[in-house]
């Protein structure tokens, strides 16, 4: 469609190596970063590491500042609303232009699905995770709104972090496949008051999660409100 | 010189993607790095640093071993863009309805008042200003600046699609009531006629694209 398959470049590959840590916590908030450690450890120059930095300042998950080095942005509160907001605005119309259409191929959601039952057995979190992205991605690009996943998918990483957090609870993992079993059930039905109420519910979570972190973990957080998302 | 945060100029930023999207850069033009880093006054880093943002912007591209140029238009990204704004400024002005605010409907019918003078003196410019402050306002009244920004952001080829619009009288006419029933509904406390009365409105500009594309096949991607 709108994507040429085309190489990705070094500094690509680095801002997608370093955003699954951050958003997985392996590099936690207020972590500093050397650029010369990650330009050993990714085994680049500075150039393609500036340019990955440069993007994830862009995006808000770093902060360079001038006289203390580039850090790991802590969680901002607001970021995390507002890619909530994005998130619920735009699944639900979706899942409804999904609904209303005849004869859908639920091939790739059906089969990402069956992957997240065996990561939600083993309890693996790490792998869980980024196939939850890739069947919310999925229904995206069964509407025809790929990129309009692309710009969410950009600017949810403080969210990505809560839900990662969120994700350590007991049984969740079931909870979110569960949940993503009735949807696919609610679109091949083409019910569109049950699959808007439950993508509703779906997306909602990590929203209610956060306001309890706030008060248990504080030093997740940006003090102060902090960034926002551009 | 004003400097921005990671290094990049942004008055050369601002300027570079002014002049993409009115066109005066038009789709596919080459930019040739020696002559914009004489014309800026500014070295090879903050040149690149500005090509960087742009190309994050979806503006420019930028080939190893090959010259930097303006994207072309692509049809099939603005259209998914255009969507997204649909659903949230429907939400937004549903939302504003059950929290009447009177002075936003006061600088509402200020905006409207002022882009009607505009209208009456073809100052297309000032009417264009006017049109992006309305929508800016709601999204600041509810709480979603960022939002706002995002969607600017991701909005070069829909700039450019509208600024190959040719201006009509009647579009312009069309765009003021769109905007007074706006207003209307959410002074009314109207919330579902907030919502239909934006959707209405956001579906009217879409509909051009492919003809505009069949004029000018040389400004848009093929595989939009």
């Amino acid at each position: 469609m709108n994507v040429l398959p085309r190489k990705k470049s070094r500094a690509s590959e680095i801002y997608d190596a370093l955003r699954t840590l951050i958003v997985t916590l392996e590099l936690p908030p207020k972590e500093v970063l050397q650029e010369k450690d990650l330009c050993d450890r990714f085994d680049v120059s500075r150039t393609p590491l500036r340019e990955a930095l440069l993007r994830l300042a862009d995006h808000g998950l770093v902060t360079i500042a001038p006289q203390h080095g580039t850090f790991v942005s802590g969680i901002s509160p607001n970021a995390v609303r507002q890619a909530h907001f994005l998130r619920v605005n735009l699944e639900i119309p979706v899942v409804l232009k999904l609904c209303d259409t005849p004869d859908l191929d639920l091939t790739v959601p059906q089969s990402i699905l069956l992957e997240q039952k065996l990561a939600a057995q083993q309890n693996s979190y790490a792998v869980f995770m980024p196939l939850d992205d890739r069947f919310h991605q999925s229904l995206f690009e069964l509407a025809e709104l790929g990129s309009v996943w692309q710009v969410i998918h950009a600017k949810k990483a403080h969210l990505d972090r809560i839900r990662f957090l969120k994700a350590a609870e007991r049984s969740e993992l079931e909870s979110l496949t569960r949940q993503h079993e009735a949807i696919l059930d609610a679109i091949a039905r083409h019910s569109r008051l049950g699959a808007e109420e439950l993508v509703r519910a779906h997306v909602s979570g990590s929203v209610g999660f956060m306001e309890q972190i706030l008060r248990s973990r504080p030093e997740l957080f940006d003090e102060g409100g902090g960034a926002g998302l551009c | 010189m004003l400097a921005g945060p990671h290094g990049a100029d942004l008055d050369v930023v601002s300027d570079l993607r002014a002049r993409i999207l009115s066109l005066a850069l038009p789709p596919g033009a080459v930019l040739s790095r020696s002559s914009l880093m004489q014309q800026y006054r500014v070295s090879t880093t903050p040149l690149r640093d500005a090509f960087l943002r742009l190309k994050d912007e979806g503006l420019v591209e930028i080939r190893a071993q090959a010259r930097t140029r303006v994207t072309l238009i692509d049809l099939h990204h603005a259209t998914q863009i255009h969507f997204l704004r649909s659903s949230v400024e429907q939400t937004i002005v549903e939302a504003l309805a059950l929290s009447r605010d009177p002075a936003l409907i006061g600088q509402l019918q200020h905006m409207l008042a002022l882009q009607r003078d505009c209208l009456n003196t073809q100052d297309l410019a000032g009417f264009q200003q006017l049109d992006l402050a309305f929508h800016q306002q709601l999204f600041a009244a509810s709480g979603h600046d960022t939002i706002y920004r995002i969607i600017r952001r991701e909005s070069g080829h829909i700039d450019r699609i509208r600024a190959l619009h040719l201006p009509m009288h009647g579009k312009g006419v069309q765009i003021l009531d769109d905007h007074a029933a706006i207003t209307d509904a959410l002074s009314r406390k109207d919330a579902p006629a907030a919502r239909a009365a934006m959707r209405r409105h956001l579906s009217q500009s879409f509909v051009i694209g492919d003809t505009l594309k069949q004029q000018h096949p040389h400004y848009f991607r093929n595989d939009g």
